[in-house]
Order: structure tokens, then C-alpha cells, then sequence
């Protein structure tokens, strides 16, 4: 007969062998027990088998009720605390004051310039067309940026120009660059 | 012309090594059918009973580490050792040498 | 040779082709034959894979700009291991890249499972070829790696020099390799399903590669962020970016997976679930890809635009999957029912299905919020965006939770735990993390007004004790089952229980790591003002002065920038240096065209095990660029050697009168916990994916012993 036990092992396990009645009882007594669906085990449950399916059924809807809750103030927060995607040209058209939106399109060239204070000042336009929006911005300025860089940049609307909310910069990372002619 | 070269032969050598298995069967003249090959069987059979001998030995360090009670260990490794003893008989009915 | 390699490419999808439908009508009509010659077809898919990119590596490392992808990703002064590893920077490349890792790992799966499993590999095998197809495909039909040039460029465009570190090189291999190693356990679910074997036999073949996906991924999303940190100017590692967040989503099922897949195991319970989570992470994997290379949501990595052919490709492969899968399912439920029922709340079994909801929970947050774009695009008809705040403010509390659940988790017993076992077993680790916590309160000012990162840091302390108690329980055991010294009993004990204890090790890499990530985001100091040659500012305790500006020449580019002294009450702590390269826009043409390229930040990083000082600097190039111009208009049509003279008159000009620069300085905490936790968790999944040996097998032996008795 096979040995369950490798030669070398450290930890035998016995197996008892003895008697094949016994063992094939046994064996017959837990697939009984894994077929009924569930362990019987103890007094509590033979005593009120409605308990545990009860239990069972209040605890998944409390936690179904738990969840679409947990969803709704999620899906509430994100609408409400979103950023709109404009292009320069829906800005131009609609922007209200106070809130903020995320604008993409590319930088013009020659509108790049540096403030005194340190602020960038530049203008984003359309990928395709020109209607360019001014921008006023503080903060981290990627190292992609240049002219007729896809940028994206969360911006407010200011006196004169939009405002875009500090570090917010983000500059579309190219895996290959073209060689930008001159004059271009 | 070595491009050309490079593809055909790969091709061929696709071919062949793809083709082989189709033609050992038809030139055997019998298809084997997918189970119940014996080696198969013992292959699995033994790694049953690895798993099996694993789940004894965890059991026994999860009762020694607190994590299992003793009376619910003492069902486990019972229940465990039986399915390993019905293992072991099948193992031994597919090492048993198979009538000529 | 393009011609070869697309040669080959086509070879193979006839080959994936093949294999799909030899495997498919073999399981149908019962030939063994054409299973087996399905099933050597993926070596041989592989191998003609591997064949195809070697052409390609081999076009790179040859600078042969008659391929269209070399000329376009690298040049001939491109560093050698970064033209090696331009290759996948290209769409076509990458997708090229994608096929042959998953026939690669789907050779080894197979071979792994040789013998095991009859009925179930050769639907697997089927799935993994059908996916193989769909990726060679595209390379074959719309994104062809080997096109050539008409006319053969002398000089390539080369590589944005961002992508010239070496995190860079690893991070996408690492990433696809965690993508496509997460195929393989959906392609066993899969067969498991329509074979309806939903026994623990395909999970406990499947499962370390589904922590070898889980690894991979995770090193590549780790190695990710340290690029970030490292080379990119704005000091931070996560964005909550799209393709960042893609990546994270099949790694959080993943995780939840590798741990309900053990209760599986163990109590044949939370079936539905392991399947869900391995077809998830399937699914997740594929779409984690196409977001990678589609650009359908606006993130820094959005490349260049495929066309709509490819687009539609992978969400026709996406929904194709997710039809399968829920169809799978929802049909083979009767199969899923669980063998046993929870027996209590207070039981590892319970704690493991928490655990599975808070991390789906966790991914679909990241999931939301990743696609709102698109998501409130079709609501109200506006793309609107959340930004690092909303996910920051989901995603904290339930990490706390989850850090929390580490801790008491592994000390809960099976099938049912009373609370006097509990607390036994919590004893030690909670007073440890009670004096943590005290000493913190006591020590660190800053904790005291940050109460969500002082839990944080009290349950990383409950984490530790933990662990370190159960590998002390662990070796008491042993030592008590045999007769070993602590030592040795320790080494048996991880030997013989790797997946445990790699586990333990895991969970403390964890718990170090969001240490970091808690502090440095809670405790970081930010400066960004503008410094005159020997001006200082303070921050973070610290004092940094700029102590003079330094240039470099090279032939690729010049570089502006500034040592920083960094002392600390008084005493000097070290001189950081940082500066700012400018590669040239034309590689034959004016001074001035030497800054008008690229720029790329070379950060001054100082990182201590305490905190990190990171410096970068912003060079103000306007008193030295009329220089520049002032040389192109009174010398036209430079010489090469001319115009390098030009270029380092003009950075001496730089050197003699330093105009002030703007530094950016961040004094952040514990950064360095973040990294070492990264190596600890890799240190416990090697020790969890190791295989034991196989106890060899032995001939008939009779063993009639009555059974153990304790």
C-alpha cells in the first residue's frame, strides 16, 4: 500500500488503516455532512434552525442597506465636487465665477511668459481652431510643457484671466517627440 | 532572399511540429480518449495527497497557534485523515500493475 | 528583416488560430490528438512571439531607422539599455510586448499543470489562445511593429528623456507581466466553469500564478510611483491618474482573492465569490490595458491616439469577457453553493469576507471615481472630474479599516472565536501598539493634530505586534512538535508554512508602507520661492541656502543648477545638488536651439530613513538666452564644434551672474518606509510563491498506526 508519509519527513501521520468499515463510515458520515449544506454542530442550532437563517437574512440587509447608502453619498459627493471638462472655446461660451473646471487643449505659442511674482501666464486654444482663453498660473510647471503641449489645467474664473488652481498642471507626457520645426 | 528563406522555414518547422501529433494518431490507427489514462490519474492522485498531508499539518499548527479549538481540530484532522485514507486506497488501485 | 518579423507575426496568428480551434473541436469530437496539438502549439506560439520581438530589439540595439517605431522612439546617442527598453514604449511594440508575455507565461501555466486539471486546461488552454489571437491580431492587422520607412532617417527622434531612468525600464515588462499573468487564472475559472470542476483543485493549481500576477503588478505600480517621486518635478508618487488607478484595480481584487481562495481551501465556503474575484481580475486586467494605450480618459500617460479600429477591438474583447463571465456564473451557481455557513461574526472566515468587501468596496470607489468622466459624460452630457481629494477621502478610512483588520485577522480562530481567545491572543500586540501610539503622542508634536494618521500608525503597530506573535507562536509549536532550538525551528516553520508566513511578512510590508504613505502625506512641508545666489529659507526644521549654481556641458544636452546647503539647528547636513537638463530641439542647428528641446528635472533627492529632502529647481534662462541669440545672429551656420563653444560661453555666462531660481522643497517623512515596505512585501510573496519541494514519491509501504491522539 501507498504511504501518505515521504520518505525523510519529519511528522508522521498515522493514518488508521485498521479497520475499513470504520473508515469508510466515517467517510460516508462527512460527505453527508458537507452535502446537507450546512454543519450541524452543537445544541444551538438543532434547537432553533430558524435562528442562523435568520440571523443570516438580517445581517445581509443591514449590509445591503450599509451599501446603497455608502453608494449614494458617493455618487452625490462626485457630482458635486467634480471639475466640468471644457475646451476653450465652451469656457469662452459659459464658465460661471466660483467654480472650477478642468480645461484642455494645447498651449499657444508665444504666450508662454513669467510673471514678477513668479505666476506663468499663458494661453490654451482649442486642439483644433483658435479661440484661446489667458491663464494665470502658481505652482509646479511639468517638465513637458511648452507650445503646443496638450495641457491639462483645473482653472477659475478671475478678473482677466482664469485662475488655475495651484500644482494643477498636468502636461501630456508624449512617448515620442517630434522635432518641432522652427517658427512653428 | 535570406528573409524569405528564414520565413519558409519557419513555417515548415510550425508545420511539422504541429501536424506531428495528428499523424502519430492516424498512423497508430486508435484515438485515446482524453481520461481514465492511468498515469494521469496517479499524477493527480498524488498531488491529492500532498495537498492532503499539507492540510493535516496546517490544521494541527492552526489548534497549536490558537487559531482552531481543540474540539473543532479533533473533528477536522478526523475528517481530513478519513478523506486521506480514501486517497491512499485509490492510489494504491492505480499503482496496482493493470492486466496485460 | 521587418519583412521577417512581420512574417512571423502572421505565422503566429495562424498558430493561435490553430490552437484555438484544435483545443476547441478536439474537447468536442474527444481526439487527443488535436488537444495535443493544441496544446504544443503555444510553445510554439511563444516561441515565434519571442522570435518577432528579438527582430525588433535587434532593429533598436542596431539603430536600424528603417523601422518606423525605431525612428520615431530612439536615436543613435540613446543609452543602450534605454533603446532596449524603447521597444515597448511604442503602441505597436507594447501590444507586441503583451501577446508574448501571455503565451510565455501560458507555456509555463501549461506545463505547470501537465497532468492535473484533464478536463479543465483544455478550456483554459482555449481562452488563453483566443486572447493570444485577439493581441496578435492587432499587431498583425492594426498596429504593425515592422513598418517601414521610405525613406530611411540618418538620425532618430529619440526618447523623451523622462522616460530615461531606470524604474522606467521595468515598469511597463512588470505592469503587462502582472496584466497578463492575471489571464491565467481567468482562463482556468473559465474552463472550471464550463467543465463545472469547481472543486479547490483549479484554484489551488492556479494560484501562484494569480500571486505571481498580484506581485508583478504591484512591483510595477510600486515602481511606477518612485519614478514619480524621483524624476518627475512635482515630488509626489500618486495622482489618482487614470492609468495609475487601472492598474490598482485588478491588484485590489487580487488581493481579496488570495485570501478568500484559503477559505475556499479550507472550508469549501465564499465560491462565488473566489470565482468573481479571479474573472474581475481578468476582465480588470484587459481594461486596465486598453486605458493604458487608448486615451479614452485624459491622464499624463494618454500616448499617442490609436485609431477606432483598436479602441473597439479591446472593448468588443472586454464585453465579450464580462458576458462570459457573468453568464458563467450566474449558470453554474448551484455548483458555487458553499459546502459549510457562517458559524459566527467573530471567525476568520467572517473577517475574510469583510475584508473581500472592503477591498471590492475600495475598488469600485477607485473604479468610480476613475471613470466619472465618462460616466457624468453620459448623464448630463459634461465630462466632469474628481480629483486626488474626493479619492483621498474615500480611499483613507477604508485603508484604516483594512490596516486594522490586518492586525486582528490572523488572530481569530476558525469556525468561531469567543472573545476571551481574542483578547488572550490580542493582548501583547495591543499593549505594544498602545505604547506606540503613546510614544507618538508624547514624542511627535504633529501627530497630536492629525487623529486619522495617529490611528493609522497605532494600527501599523497592532499589524507589527501580530505578526512578530505569530511567528514567535509558530516556532513555540514546532519546537513543541519537535526537537529543534528556536532558530531552526523558526527556518522549518516558514519552510513548511510558506504561504502563511509569507503572508505575516506581507502584511508587514503593508503596514510599513502605508506608515510612509500616511506621514509623508499628513506630515509633508512644501516650499516653492524663488532664492538669490546665498539666500536661504527654512523649513521642516531645516535650513537650505542656495550655495552656488552649477552648468554641464555634454553632447546631449546642457544642464543648469544649483548645490543647496541643508543644515539643520547650526550643524551642516549635507549639500544637495539639483538642476534642470535642456536637450537641444534640432540636433544640428543654433545655440539657441539648445534650450528649446526638452527640459528634464534632475531632482536632488537626500532620502534618510527619517524623512526625504527633495529639491527641485526651476532656472530662470532669461539672461542667458539673448546671449544665445545674440551668438546666432552674428554667426550663422555653426560648425558642430563651433556651436559647442557657443553653448559653453553661454553657460558660462549662466555660471558668472546667476539670476535668482525658483526652488521647489519638500521635507517629507517617511518616504523611505514606503520603498522598504515595497521590498518587504516582495521579500514575503517570494517566500509565499516559492514552491515546496515535492516530497518524492515512494514506493508501497503499510503504516498501521491508531490515529493521533493529543
Amino acid at each position: 500500500m501507498s504511504d501518505l508519509i515521504p520518505n525523510g519527513a519529519d511528522l508522521s501521520i498515522p493514518i488508521e488503516r485498521s479497520s475499513t468499515l470504520r473508515v469508510s463510515l466515517r467517510v460516508a458520515g462527512v460527505l453527508q455532512d458537507a452535502e446537507a449544506g450546512f454543519l450541524v454542530r452543537g445544541s444551538d442550532t438543532l434547537g432553533g434552525l430558524m435562528d442562523p437563517s435568520r440571523k443570516r437574512t438580517i445581517r445581509l440587509v443591514v449590509a445591503l442597506v450599509c451599501a446603497l447608502g455608502f453608494a449614494s453619498v458617493l455618487v452625490y459627493t462626485s457630482f458635486s465636487a467634480g471639475s466640468q471638462a471644457k475646451t476653450p472655446t465652451e469656457l469662452i461660451r459659459s464658465s460661471v465665477p466660483g467654480r472650477s473646471y478642468q480645461l484642455t487643449g494645447k498651449v499657444v505659442p508665444g504666450s508662454i511668459a513669467h510673471e514678477k511674482g513668479g505666476a506663468l501666464l499663458f494661453k490654451v486654444r482649442d486642439r483644433v481652431g483658435t479661440a484661446s482663453v489667458p491663464i494665470v498660473y502658481t505652482g509646479q510647471v511639468p517638465d513637458p510643457f511648452r507650445a503646443n503641449r496638450e495641457v491639462i489645467v483645473t482653472v477659475r474664473k478671475g478678473k482677466s484671466a482664469f485662475v488655475g488652481e495651484r500644482d494643477s498642471l498636468q502636461t501630456k507626457c508624449p512617448s515620442k517627440f517630434k522635432a518641432e520645426k522652427k517658427g512653428a | 532572399m535570406l528573409a524569405l528563406l528564414v520565413v519558409m522555414l519557419s513555417l515548415l518547422v510550425v508545420i511539422v511540429l504541429l501536424a506531428a501529433p495528428l499523424y502519430r494518431s492516424a498512423s497508430e490507427g486508435q484515438e485515446e480518449r482524453l481520461d481514465n489514462r492511468p498515469e494521469d490519474q496517479r499524477v493527480e492522485l498524488e498531488a491529492q495527497r500532498v495537498t492532503k498531508l499539507n492540510e493535516i499539518r496546517e490544521a494541527e499548527l492552526d489548534w497549536r497557534t490558537g487559531k482552531l479549538s481543540e474540539p473543532d481540530w479533533k473533528e477536522t484532522d478526523a475528517k481530513l485523515r478519513a478523506e486521506a485514507a480514501v486517497i491512499l486506497r485509490e492510489l494504491d488501485a492505480a499503482s496496482a500493475p493493470k492486466p496485460a | 528583416m521587418a519583412v521577417v518579423g512581420r512574417a512571423l507575426l502572421f505565422i503566429a496568428l495562424v498558430t493561435a488560430v490553430w490552437g484555438l480551434a484544435a483545443t476547441v473541436v478536439g474537447v468536442r469530437l474527444g481526439r487527443q490528438s488535436l488537444i495535443q496539438s493544441g496544446s504544443r502549439a503555444m510553445p510554439v506560439l511563444a516561441a515565434l512571439l519571442i522570435a518577432a520581438f528579438a527582430v525588433l530589439e535587434v532593429a533598436f540595439l542596431g539603430d536600424d531607422f528603417s523601422f518606423t517605431v525605431v525612428a520615431t522612439h530612439s536615436s543613435t546617442t540613446t543609452p543602450v539599455l534605454y533603446k532596449a527598453a524603447a521597444a515597448w514604449s511604442s503602441q505597436e511594440g507594447s501590444l507586441l510586448l503583451w501577446a508574448m508575455l501571455l503565451t510565455v507565461w501560458s507555456t509555463i501555466a501549461l506545463r505547470v499543470v501537465r497532468g492535473r486539471l484533464l478536463e479543465v486546461t483544455p478550456i483554459a488552454t482555449a481562452v488563453l489562445f483566443a486572447l493570444a489571437a485577439v493581441f496578435t491580431g492587432m499587431t498583425v492587422l492594426l498596429a504593425n511593429p515592422f513598418q517601414t520607412l521610405a525613406q530611411v532617417p540618418l538620425e532618430g527622434t529619440g526618447l523623451n528623456p523622462l522616460l530615461r531612468h531606470a524604474s522606467m525600464m521595468i515598469h511597463p515588462p512588470a505592469l503587462y507581466s502582472g496584466y497578463t499573468l492575471f489571464s491565467i487564472p481567468f482562463a482556468f475559472a473559465i474552463g472550471a466553469l464550463v467543465t463545472r470542476r469547481l472543486g479547490s483543485d483549479w484554484l489551488q493549481v492556479t494560484r501562484r500564478f494569480a500571486l505571481g500576477a498580484w506581485l508583478a503588478l504591484g512591483l510595477g505600480i510600486l515602481l511606477g510611483a518612485r519614478w514619480s517621486y524621483t524624476e518627475l518635478g512635482w515630488g509626489g508618487y500618486w495622482a489618482w491618474d487614470a492609468v495609475e488607478n487601472a492598474a490598482l484595480l485588478p491588484w485590489l481584487l487580487g488581493t481579496a482573492y488570495l485570501h478568500s481562495a484559503t477559505i475556499q481551501e479550507k472550508r469549501g465556503m465564499l465560491k462565488v465569490w473566489n470565482v468573481s474575484l479571479v474573472l474581475g481580475a481578468g476582465v480588470l486586467s484587459i481594461l486596465g490595458t486598453f486605458l493604458v494605450r487608448s486615451g479614452i480618459l485624459s491622464s499624463i500617460h494618454a500616448f499617442v491616439e490609436p485609431g477606432a479600429a483598436l479602441r473597439w477591438t479591446f472593448v468588443a474583447l472586454i464585453a465579450v469577457e464580462l458576458a462570459v463571465s457573468v453568464v458563467l456564473v450566474i449558470s453554474r451557481r448551484k455548483q458555487l453553493r458553499s459546502e459549510h455557513r457562517l458559524d459566527s461574526l467573530l471567525s476568520r472566515e467572517a473577517f475574510f469576507l469583510a475584508q473581500n468587501v472592503l477591498l471590492v468596496a475600495l475598488m469600485l470607489i477607485v473604479m468610480w471615481g476613475t471613470f466619472f468622466p465618462l460616466i457624468s459624460e453620459a448623464i448630463t452630457g459634461t465630462k466632469t472630474s474628481v480629483g486626488p481629494p474626493w479619492f483621498d477621502r474615500y480611499v483613507g478610512p477604508l485603508a484604516l479599516v483594512i490596516v486594522a483588520l490586518m492586525g486582528i485577522g490572523p488572530l481569530v480562530a476558525w469556525r468561531r472565536s469567543s472573545w476571551s481567545q481574542l483578547g488572550r491572543s490580542l493582548l501583547w500586540p495591543l499593549l505594544f501598539a498602545a505604547v506606540v501610539g503613546a510614544l507618538l503622542i508624547g514624542l511627535v508634536p504633529d501627530v497630536r493634530d492629525d487623529l486619522a494618521a495617529l490611528v493609522l500608525f497605532v494600527c501599523a503597530a497592532l499589524v507589527a505586534g501580530t505578526v512578530a506573535q505569530e511567528f514567535a507562536r509558530g516556532t513555540r509549536a514546532r519546537m513543541a512538535m519537535s526537537n529543534e532550538n528556536f532558530a531552526v525551528a523558526l527556518g522549518h516553520l516558514v519552510q513548511r508554512n510558506r504561504r502563511r508566513y509569507g503572508g505575516y511578512t506581507v502584511h508587514l510590508g503593508f503596514a510599513l508602507l502605508l506608515c510612509g504613505v500616511a506621514a509623508s502625506s499628513s506630515f509633508q512641508r512644501v516650499s516653492e520661492i524663488p532664492l538669490k545666489q546665498g539666500q536661504s529659507i527654512e523649513d521642516g526644521g531645516y535650513r537650505f541656502t542656495y550655495a552656488k549654481p552649477t552648468v554641464e556641458v555634454t553632447s546631449e544636452r546642457v544642464s543648469l543648477g544649483a548645490e543647496v546647503l541643508v543644515s539643520k539647528d547650526g550643524k551642516r547636513v549635507g549639500m544637495i545638488d539639483t538642476s534642470k537638463g535642456y536637450y537641444p530641439a534640432n540636433m544640428t542647428a543654433t545655440v539657441g536651439d539648445a534650450f528649446s528641446g526638452e527640459t528634464e528635472t534632475d531632482v536632488g533627492l537626500r532620502a534618510g530613513p527619517w524623512r526625504d529632502l527633495w529639491i527641485a529647481i526651476e532656472p530662470n534662462t532669461s539672461r542667458i538666452l539673448p546671449i544665445a541669440e545674440q551668438i546666432d545672429r552674428r554667426f550663422k551656420n555653426l560648425t558642430p564644434e563651433a556651436r559647442a563653444v557657443g553653448i559653453v560661453g553661454v553657460a558660462r555666462a549662466y555660471l558668472r551672474n546667476p539670476p535668482p531660481a525658483t526652488f521647489r522643497i519638500l521635507v517629507s517623512p517617511l518616504v523611505t518606509w514606503i520603498w522598504a515596505g515595497g521590498i518587504v512585501i516582495a521579500i514575503g510573496g517570494l517566500i509565499a510563491i516559492w514552491p515546496a519541494r515535492s516530497p518524492a514519491r515512494k514506493p508501497a509501504r503499510e503504516a498501521e498506526i491508531a490515529p493521533k491522539s493529543a
